[in-house]
């Protein structure tokens, strides 16, 4: 097992992806990312495959480059507001790992001010991976507590 | 009409008459009260939503006894159930004969029976009332296990068409394949797309996705063909600059099929041109729409091929259909095989569900491009999706000033076509709104049903 699979070093680096994402810093948010990289938000916990049900997000790395070139877009009717945000995060806890990877799961809590303040929490799960000895996100499953409820836009990563 | 309804009704006429609805509605314009009127979204909820043929699930939902899933017709709570003795679905009243207790809150699941959590009212699968608790306080009074009042109540009509459940709470009216007349060929077509002629949907869930609009905004916009290149050229733009830094030698990525339509051109939209039908019922498209340039799969060009033959497989392949409206609850997008469902919740909140379907022995290829289409225009995380919705909430927020009543409907308007005995015109024509506004005059001005 890596010396990097340990919770402190796997929570220092969570909330470091977490500043990216509350600074819109969306490039070097997804350099976190493998190139075959995830980032999904399932609507039933009972999707034990996500590829195969519909989802409330579900963003490639293609997908997530086009969302970061939509984000804050003059044209975009739903960008025209500032937008503003918080993620926290409590502790990880490590729920798998093997001498590669790893995966952990790690409460959240979202603060996002677009238009109003929205509220969102549940569960991070993070599958990480080492290339050439760096850290990477192979995937990341954001579980809200009330997916599958009827929902307001979700306009950026949580 | 039971005296209930006649007492609903003299009580609506009160404060709305027939002359007033019709002064909102002429042939270019409607009255922004329409939109914004809680006494006139009630009584839409009585005269469209009273009468029309609402959608509730697709069979695949409820495929064994006991499955149930719970939804609306209108403001109305209903539970559609497949009855665990003969297997037919019901659809019933949401509500204890009791003390009106909503039974069953959950989305959906499998039960036997329905049971009040109030005061253990106990209901069979078919509505009948199985018994209640303590029952020797009812001796000698008015009540009667049988009695009618005291079951759940069932919706009058009930039909399902290639798996597709509706139900009207209208005694009487068209039939469903007469209410649906031609958007059958739409319905036919997503099952069709399937070598075995069969679509089930995907999940117990849906993506629900919550508009503080009026629900006609959200009926509207499906054939609103002038929007695309407004308030989604964002979106468009940013998946051009992505498509840019591919390889043009390689096929194009399902991100860059399903997105690029949507920056389409004024012309490309027009040429698609739309059809009208009775009930304000309408469909853009017929020989190309957005999905006229998806990439077909080998395999299950194959499938189709062998189950269907070749000129069968093109008829149905290239039968290009987008967005056809059931007016007023659903929209069906044959070709991507999902449906949009409307529910409103007020007169400025509607939830808008995406059901998304499998073409039952078709590669999983083809319902990953259905998932992708869901998960970018409609879900919302998706990024087409919040930008209409920050459309119809600025649509409604305007339609709250006084210092300017009327919403335009002037588009190509002396411009319609008759061919083969039904309107058309171009696709950017607000020929759909109007058509719509006639059926919502036909249904509101109507005070007898």
């Amino acid at each position: 097992m890596s010396e990097m699979f340990t919770e402190e070093t796997l929570l220092r680096f969570i909330q470091d992806e977490l500043r990216l994402l509350n600074q819109n810093a969306f490039d070097d948010w997804i350099d976190l990312f493998t190139d075959d990289g995830l980032y999904c938000m399932p609507l039933d916990e009972s999707q034990a495959d996500v590829s195969t049900y519909d989802m409330i997000m579900y963003d490639n790395k293609a997908l997530m480059n086009i969302r970061k070139e939509n984000f804050n877009h003059p044209a975009s009717p739903s960008m025209k507001y500032p937008m503003r945000s918080m993620r926290m995060v409590s502790g990880c806890r490590v729920i798998e790992v093997d001498a590669v990877s790893c995966k952990t799961e790690t409460p959240f809590m979202a603060s996002i001010f677009y238009q109003e303040m929205h509220w969102y929490a549940g569960n991070y799960y993070h599958e990480f991976t080492l290339i050439d000895g760096v850290l990477k996100i192979k995937r990341k499953q954001v579980n809200l507590l009330n997916m599958g409820a009827p929902l307001s836009a979700i306009m950026t990563y949580l | 009409m039971g005296s209930a309804s006649q007492l609903r009704s003299q009580t609506m006429n009160k404060t709305i008459t027939s002359e007033e609805i019709s002064s909102l509605i002429e042939p270019d314009r409607v009255h922004r009260r329409v939109y914004t009127d809680p006494e006139i979204f009630k009584l839409e909820m009585q005269r469209i939503w009273g009468r029309a043929w609402v959608f509730i699930a697709h069979e695949s939902m409820l495929p064994n006894p006991g499955d149930f899933i719970t939804t609306t017709i209108g403001l109305e709570p209903v539970i559609a159930v497949r009855d665990i003795k003969t297997n037919d679905i019901n659809v019933l009243l949401n509500r204890c004969g009791h003390r009106g207790v909503k039974l069953e809150v959950r989305d959906y699941g499998n039960q036997k029976s329905f049971r009040c959590p109030y005061h253990g009212w106990a209901y069979r699968t078919n509505g009948e009332l199985a018994g209640v608790p303590h029952s020797v306080g009812y001796k000698n009074t008015n009540f009667d296990v049988k009695k009618s009042c005291y079951q759940l109540k069932f919706i009058p009509r009930v039909a399902t068409y290639r798996g597709f459940v509706f139900a009207s709470l209208a005694e009487t009216g068209p039939d469903l394949e007469t209410f649906l007349g031609d958007t059958r060929n739409t319905i036919d077509n997503m099952a069709d797309r399937s070598p075995v002629g069969r679509v089930e949907v995907v999940g117990k869930v849906c993506n629900r996705f919550v508009q503080p609009a009026n629900w006609k905004n959200f009926i509207e916009n499906l054939n609103d063909a002038m929007h695309p290149m407004v308030a989604h050229a964002a979106t468009g733009d940013a998946t051009n600059k992505y498509a840019a830094t591919l390889d043009p030698e390689q096929p194009r990525p399902a991100e860059a099929q399903v997105i690029q339509p949507f920056g389409g051109s004024y012309q490309f939209f027009d040429d698609m041109g739309q059809t009208v039908l009775p009930y304000g019922h309408n469909y853009m498209g017929g020989h190309t729409s957005i999905f006229s340039h998806y990439d077909w799969p080998e395999e299950y060009l194959d499938a189709m091929f062998n189950a269907k033959g070749e000129d069968q497989t093109r008829r149905v392949l290239e039968f290009n259909r987008h967005n056809t409206t059931i007016y007023p609850s659903i929209a069906v997008r044959d070709g991507v095989q999902s449906i949009r469902v409307v529910r409103p919740v007020a007169v400025d909140e509607t939830v808008l569900e995406t059901w998304v379907f499998r073409l039952v022995d078709a590669p999983e290829q083809l319902l990953s491009r259905t998932l992708l289409y869901s998960q970018l225009i409609n879900s919302p995380g998706s990024m087409v999706g919040p930008d209409d919705l920050d459309c119809y909430k600025r649509m409604q927020l305007g339609l709250a000033s006084e210092q300017n009543d009327w919403v335009d409907f002037n588009r190509y308007l002396n411009d319609d076509k008759e061919e083969q005995g039904r309107t058309v015109s171009s696709g950017t024509s607000d020929l759909a709104f109007r058509n719509q506004y006639k059926a919502w005059s036909d249904y509101m001005t109507d005070s007898e049903g």
